[in-house]
């Protein structure tokens, strides 16, 4: 409770934060809101599907029916974006839950049983962090093929091992705390000490400290997608509507800046969403560092 | 002499995680259709139409485990599979878009990592100050910019509308004639040494000019990375009792800092430096798409759209193990620089 | 006797985000030649921050609000060391006035040699007098019959000669900035260090460590505790300071080691001929070493007195209540009731009157000024000596 009220104080005292959380309700809203803000078009049958109006690849400008234009083939920038929001919470979420639902089982199994089961899940961790991240997501989104759920496992793939190792530590840490031992001592079973000790005193950092990586997963999904992995073309996805983009870089001869909608706006979309995380993110570690705290 | 069991202990390490990075990329492999998988064996461009040929060769409906040593002995022969996306083998390619890649190396990581230590000191030293402010600010924004679009909006603003100021690419046509024309010796492959040491100005010049966004853009996201770690080392060190003894010494504040503070504080950072090395490995897949510049990063981003398997696994193989070994030589930097882990602890 | 370091009136507060911390409260207290004066007193009751004042070593969030501290060493006049620049307070830190730390395995920086360290003092604030040491060198060298010399030897060496004359009498000039700041040329300089490390060397032996030319090129975790400490003292007596400030030095040491600890920072001072100011929770230590005690309670002195007479005598409720709380063989120790008080909120008054049985009124509402009972004998209380003590020796 005392450390709740500190990072309360903190958390006040510190407008970038408040600025931070501001930006991911407001996603938030735009995610829950995406049928209303952006409705989509009757006999659609997959709203995450953008619509396009016609087939040429020109981009156009903002108009009465497009407000934020058209990208590449057509594209309706606006609905995309709206309904882009709700992919990036879905896959952040969903990467995740995943990660910290696989980093707590082997985490503390590591942790807690220690010995050969340490070195196993230790060693599997080894190999899976030997790869620079966003190689093995694309090795992995390709040999799943072409969709949202590839993206979300090749992500889930390359992440889980660092948390299993933090968790480790941290359950390692606490494994020694003398009143672990009283309950030991008092004949409570692994499964009970596990869950009703370790876990719960441990998991509230990680918890938080997780959370506020959906915003660097959002970002490699987004980069996984701008390359042309992933989402079939068409879906709501910030990072496919920058791809989009980019063959309009360099405007007509008499406006260098014709399409800068097409490029802008996405982009913006992900800057914003990835910084919210990043502000609320940058304070609540500060606080929860143990190290740094109360100075 | 400790530090050489360390080096031995730590050598023998690296097998278990080697030969485990070699079973991932099999492991996915077998995703992949036997046609598919059959990419990985071919050396030669006339194999190509007898596909079934080397499936039964290689035996790629046997049992997994069999394949897999088949597999390895191909990979222990440095044989990678070929690449169809450019028409030669998975090896020869990976040595022929390295240069460029390590061009983009050479200019940016010293850029990202003097470019992180010096900011970080700088803001920890002026902690709550504007210094540090400005740059904390400064650093979540570059940490939270998607660099493939920042890398773009580059682009529009100084190809587009400043009229091919910095453009994409790695050379300009007219340049690039040049670099391939008989006179013109290749040395390294390194357009900017080599333009060097041909006294070809213009190929220098024009080979930084095509360096100028790839570097900053590769730059910005792993600065920031680096000056937010390099912050918070600093600020711990310099709460360490070693820091108030050389105050107390009468030290000037600048070599508190810089000698006493910093080089503790660089331990931490150097310990995640192998991530600061994947991060570029990541950034540069990115950068080298977007910027058409023709390295390792564009190659692997091209043989991924194409579905081109022998290419994107022999590069994750190529990039982990190049990952492994950068892992083995920050270890070791690190005991040259940690006394506690060079030389062991207890008393003597 | 001469009065070395004066303080008067010294008030540091810290302003942290539970509130401001007052952590000195209007603090007084002077230090005489050639003694050593204790300083002791709970935990978090300012002994370090008194420490930390003289030397101006208080970090942000902290600052030293008023007061002065008149530091007079041999044959100069005064100084307020609050009061100077910078880069003056450097000079004196580590040369006049030098400090040892608490805990020897923190004070010492893990990454650099125990040589490297002490050397680094010593090129710090004796570094002409390496240099003339170094020039000194080179003469006996040059002194030898020239027939045995190399000649570009001797070239060289005399280069190196006429860098180091004008490092010492033109230190502003153009070459000798030039030699100290480029990188590979400051390789010339290797005699100066080579001359600290001697120095080095020779402090180290100073200090009672056995086989000192290796243990110098030693790092800080190759070292025991109480080698460690040894290394701190060396490292502080490096430039023989008139003022020794030492924290707890014991504390995190063995009770062995502390007593030879001990026995060399007196063996030190004595041959040193400085003063000490000697800081500890330890009565015991106090009582062993010092010649006069200060008990300081919230951040100012509460008791002051010669080591004898506070500790036969002591006046003030709380002396008297850290007295019995020390554990005597065949007595019950009494602990003093109640908490040390809060520094962002500190009682009004006297700060000890919530836990004072002795506690009137007045003690509530007013401070108690620091007075003279008997010569030497000073306290911070209000209750008159004749009323509550009950045996008062005055004569």
């Amino acid at each position: 409770m005392k450390n709740l009220r500190f990072l309360l104080f903190h958390f006040k005292k510190n407008p970038l934060s408040v600025i931070g959380l501001v930006i991911i309700v407001i996603f938030a809203i735009i995610a829950a809101l995406a049928p209303v803000i952006a409705p989509t078009p009757e006999g659609q049958f997959n709203p995450y599907m953008i619509p396009r109006d016609g087939y040429g690849s020109t981009p156009q400008p903002p108009s009465d029916t497009h407000i934020f234009g058209t990208t590449q083939g057509q594209y309706d920038i606006f609905y995309g974006v709206i309904w882009g929001t709700r992919t990036a919470f879905q896959v952040g979420l969903v990467v995740i839950g995943a990660v910290l639902v696989i980093g707590i089982i082997l985490g503390s199994l590591a942790g807690y049983f220690g010995g050969i089961i340490d070195e196993i899940i230790m060693r599997i961790t080894d190999i899976f962090l030997a790869f620079p991240p966003l190689i093995l997501a694309m090795a992995v989104t390709i040999a799943l093929g072409a969709s949202i759920e590839s993206i979300i496992i090749a992500i889930t793939v390359v992440s889980w091992p660092s948390y299993a190792r933090v968790i480790r530590g941290d359950i390692l840490a606490i494994r020694e705390e003398d009143y672990i031992e009283a309950s030991r001592g008092v004949g409570a079973s692994h499964l009970r000490i596990i869950l009703k000790h370790i876990l719960p005193n441990s998991i509230y950092p990680i918890f938080i400290m997780a959370s506020l990586d959906i915003g660097s997963v959002v970002l490699t999904a987004a980069a996984l997608s701008f390359l042309g992995l992933g989402v079939p073309e068409g879906y709501a996805d910030w990072g496919q509507m920058i791809n989009f983009a980019r063959n309009w870089i360099v405007g007509t001869p008499t406006n260098t800046f014709a399409y800068w909608h097409a490029i802008t706006i996405p982009g913006l979309f992900i800057f914003f969403f990835v910084m919210g995380w990043n502000l609320l993110g940058d304070s609540l570690r500060d606080i929860l560092d143990p190290r740094l705290a109360r100075r | 002499m400790e530090f050489r069991s360390y080096l031995i202990r730590r050598l023998f390490l690296l097998i278990p995680v080697l030969l485990g990075v070699s079973i991932l990329i099999f492991g996915l492999l077998q995703l992949f259709p036997p046609y598919q998988r059959a990419m990985l064996y071919v050396t030669d461009p006339r194999q190509l139409s007898n596909i079934d040929e080397i499936i039964e060769l290689y035996g790629l409906n046997a049992p997994v485990w069999q394949q897999y040593f088949t597999w390895l002995g191909q990979v222990f022969q440095g044989n990678l599979g070929w690449s169809k996306v450019v028409g030669m083998s998975v090896t020869d390619a990976i040595f022929n878009f390295l240069p460029a890649t390590l061009e983009l190396a050479i200019f940016s990581t010293p850029i990202i990592i003097l470019g992180g230590i010096w900011l970080g000191t700088k803001a920890a030293a002026h902690k709550d100050g504007l210094i540090d402010h400005t740059t904390r600010a400064g650093a979540i924004v570059g940490w939270s910019l998607p660099t493939f679009w920042f890398g773009l909006v580059l682009l529009m603003i100084f190809y587009g509308y400043f009229r091919g100021l910095f453009p994409p690419e790695r050379l300009s046509t007219a340049m690039s004639v040049l670099v391939n024309s008989a006179s013109f010796t290749r040395y390294t492959h390194l357009n900017f040494i080599d333009g060097i040491l041909n006294w070809e100005w213009r190929v220098v010049f024009d080979s930084l000019r095509h360096l100028v966004l790839p570097v900053i853009t590769l730059s910005v996201v792993n600065i920031a990375f680096i000056m937010r770690l390099m912050r918070s080392s600093m600020l711990e060190s310099l709460g360490r009792g070693y820091v108030l003894t050389a105050r107390a010494k009468g030290l000037p504040e600048k070599q508190v800092i810089n000698k006493h503070a910093r080089r503790n504080a660089m331990i931490p950072v150097l310990t995640v430096s192998g991530y600061i090395f994947a991060a570029i490995v990541n950034g540069v897949v990115i950068t080298e798409s977007i910027f058409n510049y023709k390295g390792l990063g564009w190659w692997a981003w091209r043989t991924a759209i194409q579905l081109d398997v022998s290419s994107i696994l022999g590069f994750a193989l190529f990039s982990g193990v190049l990952f492994v070994l950068t892992n083995l030589v920050v270890d070791l930097l690190y005991a040259k620089f940690d006394p506690r882990v060079r030389l062991g602890g207890g008393v003597k | 006797m001469e009065k070395l370091v004066q303080i008067k009136g010294v008030s540091v507060n810290f302003y942290t985000y539970e509130g401001v911390v007052r952590a000195l409260n209007n603090l007084s207290l002077d230090i005489y030649k050639g003694e050593t004066l204790g300083l002791v007193g709970e935990t978090g009751c300012g002994k370090t921050m008194t420490a930390f004042a003289i030397l101006r070593l208080i970090m942000p969030p902290g600052v030293i609000e008023t007061g002065t501290i008149l530091f007079t060493p041999n044959g100069s006049a005064p100084v307020d060391l609050l009061s100077l620049s910078e880069k003056d307070i450097r000079a004196i830190r580590g040369s006049k006035i030098s400090m040892v730390f608490q805990e020897p395995g923190n004070a010492l920086n893990p990454v650099y040699t125990i040589g490297d360290q002490i050397s680094e003092v010593i090129l710090l604030h004796r570094n002409n007098e390496m240099i003339v040491r170094a020039i000194k060198d080179i003469d006996c060298h040059l002194n030898q019959p020239a027939d045995e010399r190399n000649k570009l030897f001797d070239y060289f060496i005399r280069m190196q000669k006429y860098i180091l004359a004008a490092m010492l009498n033109s230190p502003g000039a153009l070459l000798p900035r030039i030699v100290q700041k480029v990188p590979l040329v400051k390789r010339l300089l290797w005699r100066i260090n080579n001359e600290a490390k001697k120095t080095a060397v020779a402090m180290l032996k100073e200090v009672d460590i056995p086989d000192a030319e290796r243990i110098v090129n030693y790092y800080p975790h190759q070292l025991s505790g109480g080698m460690k400490q040894r290394a701190v003292i060396a490292m502080a007596l490096a430039c023989s300071p008139k003022f020794l400030i030492a924290d707890e030095p014991t504390t995190a040491l063995d009770v062995t080691i502390q007593a030879q600890i001990l026995e060399l920072l007196q063996r030190l001072k004595d041959e040193f001929n400085s003063s000490v100011l000697y800081i500890t929770h330890d009565l015991g230590v106090a009582a062993a070493i010092c010649d006069r005690v200060g008990v300081m309670y919230g951040g100012s002195i509460v008791e002051l007195a010669e080591v004898n007479e506070l500790f036969v005598n002591p006046l003030h409720p709380y002396t008297r209540a850290l007295l019995a709380a020390v554990p005597k063989p065949g007595e019950e120790p009494m602990p003093i009731p109640g908490f040390i008080p809060d520094p962002t909120n500190p009682p009004a008054g006297c700060p000890f009157h919530p836990r004072c049985s002795l506690a009137q009124d007045i003690c509530r509402l007013e401070k108690p000024e620091l007075h003279e009972i008997y010569p030497g004998h000073f306290i911070g209380c209000h209750i008159d000596a004749g009323e509550n003590i009950d045996t008062p020796s005055q004569n």
